[in-house]
């Protein structure tokens, strides 16, 4: 077995997760200077680490509590503020739809100017759609006829 | 008060009742945790300043995350994961912003840990405690995670997998490392691996 292979399962050893080779390791530990100081660096550092603690201070839970409110106080605003943004938005685009609908119910009823002049003098209609095949007096005699809508 | 009428209920039922707005439900869970998130984010950060802050951030995370709780794993493992969490944002942001200096922590440790135990009354003693902190604080915060809920918490590997959410077999290695990287940093110190 490789010496790494070896230190990784001395490391499960110290934290009494090795469920085989335990006396290979620990045979192991006794011969080789470089193992056991995995050992020893284990028992120094969970000495250290156990030696000193800290305490909160009894206020710590009112503090969470003023904090908490704080922060309950904040997220209604925002709440708020992103709600009355929602209804603006909602409102916004509610009132560009009806916009839009006027335009469309008005444009129904619209009527193009040229259709309603075309219409009213059937000359210049004649004149137009001849693609130029008429005579000035033939042009002469529409116009004054207006296309024969006078009677003539 | 509020202990006795919840030392007979199941923490998962304490925890129901916090997240249904029990004040005192909550109150009980940060007392029965307040001082364990405490140890676990000074032995971590290393730095006591900020312990008070940062133990008030994970139960104010606590709070506002229990509406998300999964009830199958033991509540300390969601609690200390909240706070191995904040732990490493904090590393990161102090990596980040460079005011994490090794040697403040080194030069900070004294003046603001608790009185030394009877038996570290003496110079060396004191001397080793602070040799042995500064290796532990030069780990990259992942190590230094594994090994501070393994040495100071006592956790199996298992607990440690489910709190840093990461597979047995990773916990292993990184713990394996760390010791190998502490074993390097403590070389010099011949006396002390003596």
């Amino acid at each position: 077995m490789k010496h790494n292979k070896i230190k990784k399962l001395v490391s499960e050893y110290i934290d009494g997760e090795l469920k085989k080779h335990t006396d290979f390791i620990e045979n192991h530990l006794k011969l080789c200077d470089e193992c056991s100081q995995l050992v020893k660096v284990h028992k120094l550092v969970k000495a250290t680490l156990k030696e000193n603690s800290v305490e909160v201070s009894p206020y710590l839970f009112a503090r969470i509590q003023a904090q908490l409110k704080e922060r309950k106080t904040q997220q209604t605003f925002w709440d708020y503020a992103i709600n009355f943004s929602k209804e603006l938005a909602f409102a916004l685009i509610l009132l560009l739809f009806i916009l839009l609908g006027f335009e469309l119910i008005s444009n129904r009823g619209s009527f193009k100017v040229e259709d309603v002049i075309l219409n009213e003098t059937p000359a210049v209609h004649k004149i137009i759609s001849s693609n130029e095949n008429l005579s000035k007096e033939e042009i002469l005699e529409l116009t004054l006829s207006n296309g024969g809508k006078n009677g003539k | 008060m509020t202990e006795e009428r919840f030392k007979t209920l199941d923490e998962n039922e304490i925890v129901k009742r916090a997240r249904d707005g029990d004040e005192k439900a909550f109150e009980y869970i940060v007392k029965k945790y307040q001082n364990k998130v405490a140890n676990l984010i000074f032995k971590i950060i290393g730095d006591q300043d900020i312990v008070e802050d940062l133990t008030q951030e994970v139960f104010l995370r606590v709070m506002e995350s229990l509406k998300d709780y999964k009830f199958g794993s033991a509540i300390y493992t969601w609690i200390y994961r909240i706070t191995v969490n904040i732990c490493i944002d904090e590393i990161r942001k102090r990596q980040r912003s460079r005011a994490f200096s090794l040697d403040n922590i080194v030069s900070q440790n004294p003046k603001s840990e608790p009185s030394y135990s009877p038996v570290e009354k003496t110079f060396e003693r004191r001397e080793m405690r602070e040799i042995i902190e500064n290796a532990i604080s030069k780990l990259p915060a992942e190590y230094k995670t594994v090994i501070v809920l393994r040495e100071f918490e006592d956790l199996s590997y298992e607990e440690i997998a489910k709190i840093l959410k990461i597979r047995i077999g990773t916990v292993k290695s990184r713990i394996f490392r760390a010791r190998k990287l502490l074993a390097e940093y403590l070389k010099e110190y011949k006396e002390l691996l003596k």
